[in-house]
């Protein structure tokens, strides 16, 4: 319990850190030329764009109770994006960082907290792109749409703990980060971003949807913002997905406490 | 360690490293490593190397120290703890103060980003006040002086322009204690110059420096004292100049430091009739008393002998005195530069030597040898000795010096084939003190001569 304290201590000490370190991060994602900032929207715009075009379009897809499909996929891939990107990111933060991490007193343990909050940026300005989308298609502004802080929090504590976990694990064997590419393809299939799982799933494999934290996320958004529905209504998964998040946690720090002395001499 | 901090009390101390052990683990691969980090009952994949194996010293406040050391002595990981990078695996270690370290080139920067983006970087990590950060980020510029490329990515930056940014990065945190480890070899002459000027006024106002050096030179100006690691252990903490001799002496010596004071009053009853042995002119009756004086050194009774040399060599040999003139005359206090030097020396053998050697150098206060050599360089061959005699040479010398102190080094050597041996070597034995000159300035005074050798050649 005192460790626990102790780590709390430390991330509210190196809160200047983490906001120095994000900055940083966002900074050199947005500046130097106008084209990288450019991209950093463009790319998920385009991909949006690719969407929309092979399912409404080319495959005449429509959303369920006749929703147009580019505000159900759009509602969806803002969170996934952020998912995906926040875990591709994260894993090399360690490596990333080694100039940080190698002969000074770092505390490399505050990464994580850095790419979330680095990345939270590029969430808003894509949640601002879809309200947009959302307006255009005559979705009125809600009470709901306040619900997303929430499922943007059990995203970010769902990605904590795996952050920890396999940024450690990088350090060590570097081939991890393509391997969390290619899980990354196979996760994004198995979340309802571009399907709809309501009908669609066989009985079978419920229980994989059910399990899926960032399928639960995924439908929060779209609940709140398309729907309308309160995060109450889905308690028991969401009280499930909180637990999973917590246990990752639990092990990623642990798994990091334990190899972090390490990583000086590996890096 | 150090007698006098024993005594002194705990708040005088900026850093107390009592009985620190640092084991390092030695993997076969780094899976090995992540396989022992994390196996549910702490299996053992590694087998052990010990850095520092128990040292134990306290440093006072505005002390600055020097570490001396033979490659993996541990040096590097003493001051690595503390930094704080590393933790012992026994043992504690307590800082008082803010330290600074500058411990690799560039540590802590990122190639990727600008100078100045480092440095305001490096500064919130080292939790500078944000409104102290844009004046610290003017001080560092200021100081680091690599002007245009202050905000260009540093991995276009050369090595000396690393250092300056990182040198100017460490000093400027105010820190109670600055550690600096051997990189500052990397600048330029003016920036050396600039840095240890900073080191001083660091000295002056009371900071704890902590030096890793290879150059003892720069140790002896820079510390008032030193501590010499070996495998892991503190061999010697004391006096710069003492700890000095005994690395020499682990250097180049056999191990076996000579003493000082005590041996060179021993018998002389072989040199009865050195004079006989005696070629060329020599200068009379003085010589031949200097030669033949059998107990009392007549180096000791000289104004020319300092006191604070340094000595080491393997006892082999002995220089058990010597005896200088300057253009023949032995009564001198100050020299006016330009006289002929002739300097005898009693080498007492106790061991057969087959290759005998002698030389000499001329050393500056700073350290620096402004020339030397010795009869292996310059091919000349000295008869070999026996054990227990005691055999006298003389070295000639011409310096033309400027005016100020000189210390000359003498020494013995032995060579077998390629391999040379100190065996009775005494830095700064001798103290030479050389009249102002209104010729020339520097250390030597080289003829130099100007005249016009026309009149105008072009006119506008």
């Amino acid at each position: 319990m005192n460790a626990v304290i102790r780590f709390l201590i430390g991330l509210y000490q190196g809160r200047r850190t983490i906001r120095a370190l994000a900055r940083r991060d966002v900074l050199s994602r947005y500046s130097g030329t106008l084209f990288r900032s450019a991209w950093e929207l463009a790319n998920p715009a385009l991909t949006l764009l690719v969407f929309w075009f092979v399912f409404s379009v080319a495959l005449k897809a429509k959303g369920p109770d006749g929703i147009p499909f580019i505000l159900y996929f759009v509602t969806g891939y803002v969170p996934w994006l952020f998912f995906s990107e926040s875990l591709l990111r994260g894993t090399q933060g360690v490596v990333a960082h080694s100039f940080l991490v190698k002969k000074m007193v770092f505390p490399s343990e505050l990464l994580p907290f850095v790419y979330l909050s680095g990345g939270a940026l590029n969430h808003v300005v894509l949640l601002l792109l879809a309200a947009v989308v959302l307006l255009f298609n005559g979705v009125a502004v809600s009470w709901y749409w306040l619900q997303i802080p929430y499922y943007f929090l059990t995203l970010c504590a769902t990605l904590l703990g795996l952050q920890w976990l396999l940024s450690a694990l990088n350090v060590f064997s570097r081939d991890l980060g393509q391997g969390v590419g290619v899980v990354l393809n196979v996760w994004f299939w198995v979340t309802p971003v571009v399907w709809v799982a309501d009908g669609v799933v066989p009985a079978e494999y419920q229980w994989l949807m059910a399990a899926n934290p960032v399928g639960y996320v995924v439908e929060g958004y779209r609940g709140a913002l398309l729907y309308h529905k309160p995060f109450w209504i889905n308690w028991e998964q969401g009280f499930y997905v909180w637990a999973v998040a917590l246990v990752f946690a639990w092990i990623g720090a642990n798994v990091f406490r334990r190899l972090k002395p390490h990583f000086g001499d590996v890096l | 360690m150090n007698p006098e901090s024993v005594a002194c009390r705990e708040s005088d101390l900026a850093i107390s490293v009592a009985d620190v052990y640092k084991t390092y683990k030695l993997y076969p691969s780094h899976q090995d490593r992540l396989k022992e980090a994390l196996h549910p009952f702490r299996k053992r994949y590694h087998r052990e190397f010990s850095a520092l194996s128990g040292i134990s010293f306290d440093i006072r406040k505005g002390e600055s120290v020097g570490i001396l050391g033979r490659n993996g002595a541990g040096k590097s990981t003493l001051l690595q703890l503390i930094a704080g990078v590393l933790t012992p695996t026994s043992g504690t270690i307590s800082v008082n103060g803010r330290v600074a370290a500058l411990l690799e080139l560039g540590a802590g920067f990122n190639p990727d980003l600008t100078g100045r983006e480092n440095v305001i970087l490096a500064s919130t990590i080292q939790g500078v006040a944000e409104d102290a950060i844009p004046d610290r980020v003017a001080a560092i510029e200021e100081f680091a002086d690599v002007g245009v490329f202050f905000d260009q990515p540093m991995k276009v930056y050369s090595s000396g322009m690393y250092a300056r940014v990182a040198f100017a990065n460490a000093i400027n945190v105010n820190p109670d204690i600055l550690i600096v480890d051997e990189i500052l070899g990397v600048g330029d002459a003016k920036f050396q110059e600039k840095c240890y000027s900073k080191i001083r006024s660091l000295r002056e106002q009371g900071v704890c420096i902590l030096f890793v050096s290879h150059s003892t030179e720069v140790v002896q100006r820079n510390c008032e004292s030193a501590i010499l690691l070996e495998s892991g252990n503190v061999v010697k903490y004391g006096p710069a100049d003492a700890v000095i001799a005994i690395y020499h002496d682990l250097l180049y010596g056999s191990g076996a430091t000579l003493k000082n004071n005590g041996k060179n009053s021993e018998s002389h009853n072989k040199i009865a009739s050195a004079s006989s042995f005696l070629t060329g002119n020599l200068p009379g009756s003085e010589l031949v008393n200097f030669l033949q004086n059998g107990a009392e050194p007549w180096y000791q009774r000289s104004g020319l002998y300092n006191p604070n040399e340094r000595r080491f060599g393997n006892g082999d040999a002995e220089i058990v005195d010597f005896f200088v003139t300057a253009d023949g005359h032995a009564n001198f206090d100050v020299l006016s530069g330009n006289e002929s030097l002739a300097i005898y020396i009693k080498v007492k053998f106790n061991k057969h030597i087959a290759q005998p050697e002698i030389g000499w150098a001329v050393v500056s206060p700073e350290g620096i040898v402004l020339s030397g050599s010795n009869t292996a360089m310059t091919k000349v061959t000295l008869p070999q000795t026996v054990s227990g005699e005691i055999r006298a040479y003389e070295i000639k010398l011409q310096p033309t010096l400027c005016g100020g102190d000189f210390f000359l080094n003498l020494g013995v050597g032995e060579r077998v084939g390629k391999t040379w041996t100190f065996l009775d070597n005494r830095r700064a034995i001798i103290h030479l003190t050389v009249a102002h000159q209104e010729s020339a300035s520097g250390f030597f005074n080289i003829p130099f001569k100007c005249k016009p050798i026309s009149d105008s050649i072009q006119h506008e």
